[in-house]
């Protein structure tokens, strides 16, 4: 089960409570006017969080938007096929 | 007994003020008849609408098409003859205007300025440090944000007190006595000249000489339009961030219990200081109606003032659960405090910056202090509001020069 991270662009004012409270999931895109923000991981995994540590920042990023622009997904390895 | 409505009197410049100094429970009433009437309208300066409820504010930001920016200040800052650059502008030319400073104001910049605003913070306690008491707006809340403008335009950090001048000039004394107003904007405007003269010989590597560089579709930048973004990285920076700074500063000079929790989870301090612009919201925002149009259910004029009443509506009971208190790690916390939308606040990265090094900076070397029982205590009423005046007292302790 791979957890996928996604912000929505439109949605996303830069607030940057995600990346203040989340760097390790989170960070403003270089150079947008709005310091919007990217996940900084890929999909997350057994293999790329074991313990599951990046996925609670990753959830306590996506609780903080104030625009409810973040959205995580699970996906079962054999949807991703 | 019918409640009368608080409607018709509203006027920001003057606030019911209540025993706390502070027009919080002004605020709260507002709030509670928002809750059945969330806009009315103000008699005061030839009538405008206000708007108090969240929903309505947001709808208004997110309809510029209707709702225009030339009315942002109500009634109009003086600012001579140049307009106030993305603050009164709209589609298309903020955005590209907008464009042109957005780099100098992003959270990367924000942050590399961290270290600097706590050296600031330092050195500015080690001034009175060792009296047992200041005025923390003029000590501390007037002086970090004006010296952070002033570097930030690459200028020497005490020209901030020139700054702080000339922000009054245009905020409030234009309204109390507008000759001495503009001579003061006159003396800004030459010092702006003679920076932008500076700057084309020898451009450096600050926001000014970005912005006198710029193009903006091929063409250079006006010198008005360069005075018209002095003047509203002025107004943005200094007078918005003051009154939050000083307002914050007197909070915890009596919530004992939150300048506890504060100091010692200092971790905590960037949620609190959202909450507190939740809280204290310092700054309203004028929008001029384009059309007329209906708006739930009232008819709006072309022309007309709406005045969103954001620390009004950061109180909405639909919006924020226990809205009047200040729960410092509230989370999510959609408040109006730096706006929303394509006028969202420039400087709204930086102002996090600053609140969270002057607090924790300031903390950590007055951890203990108190109001002075026999000072007094000023509240700025207009747009933008704040504590002007935060005189406290504590045990006197030693600059970092002689330690």
């Amino acid at each position: 089960m791979a957890t996928h991270i996604t912000v929505d662009l439109d949605a996303c004012q830069g607030h940057g409570k995600c990346y203040l409270l989340a760097a390790e999931v989170y960070e403003p895109i270089e150079d947008d006017d709005w310091g919007r923000s990217r996940p900084v991981v890929g999909p997350l995994e057994d293999a790329n969080d074991p313990d599951g540590a990046l996925r609670k920042k990753a959830e306590l990023g996506a609780r903080s938007c104030p625009e409810s622009a973040i959205t995580l997904s699970t996906v079962s390895d054999d949807a991703s096929r | 007994m019918p409640t009368q409505s608080l409607y018709p009197t509203f006027d920001h410049f003057n606030p019911i003020l209540g025993a706390d100094g502070t027009p919080m429970a002004y605020i709260e009433a507002l709030r509670d008849e928002a809750a059945a009437t969330p806009i009315g309208w103000s008699e005061s300066y030839g009538g405008y609408w206000i708007i108090n409820g969240y929903d309505e504010i947001t709808e208004i930001m997110d309809t510029p098409t209707v709702f225009s920016n030339k009315a942002v200040t109500f009634p109009r800052y003086e600012s001579g003859d140049a307009e106030l650059m993305l603050a009164t502008q709209d589609a298309p030319k903020h955005k590209k205007y907008r464009s042109l400073v957005a780099g100098p104001f992003s959270p990367g910049n924000a942050q590399d300025l961290d270290a600097q605003l706590r050296e600031s913070v330092a050195k500015l306690v080690d001034d009175f440090i060792a009296d047992g008491k200041a005025d923390l707006v003029s000590a501390l809340a007037n002086e970090v944000p004006a010296r952070m403008t002033a570097i930030m335009l690459g200028l020497p950090a005490e020209d901030g007190d020139l700054y702080r001048k000339w922000t009054w000039a245009m905020t409030k004394l234009f309204a109390e006595d507008p000759e001495a107003a503009q001579a003061q904007i006159a003396e800004m405007t030459s010092y702006v000249d003679s920076i932008i003269a500076e700057r084309r010989a020898r451009p450096g590597g600050d926001i000014f000489s970005t912005v006198i560089q710029a193009e903006v579709d091929g063409d250079r930048l006006s010198d008005l339009d360069l005075h018209g973004f002095f003047s509203v990285l002025l107004l943005g920076g200094l007078d918005n961030t003051s009154r939050f700074l000083g307002t914050v500063l007197w909070r915890l000079g009596w919530d004992h219990e939150l300048r506890r929790q504060l100091r010692t989870k200092p971790e905590i301090i960037p949620l609190a200081v959202d909450e507190l612009l939740r809280y204290y919201t310092p700054a309203a925002i004028g929008r001029l109606v384009l059309e007329d149009v209906e708006f739930h259910g009232h008819q709006f004029k072309k022309e007309q003032t709406v005045w969103l009443n954001m620390p009004v509506g950061n109180r909405d009971r639909k919006v924020f659960e226990y809205p009047d208190v200040i729960i410092p790690e509230r989370n999510p916390n959609r408040h109006l405090g730096l706006g929303r939308g394509l006028h969202r606040c420039l400087g709204a990265h930086l102002v996090r910056v600053e609140a969270r090094a002057a607090i924790e900076e300031f903390l950590h070397r007055i951890p203990e202090y108190e109001l002075d029982p026999e000072g007094t205590f000023e509240w700025c009423t207009g747009q933008v509001q704040g504590m002007l005046s935060v005189p406290v007292l504590f045990e006197p302790g030693t600059s970092r020069a002689l330690a």
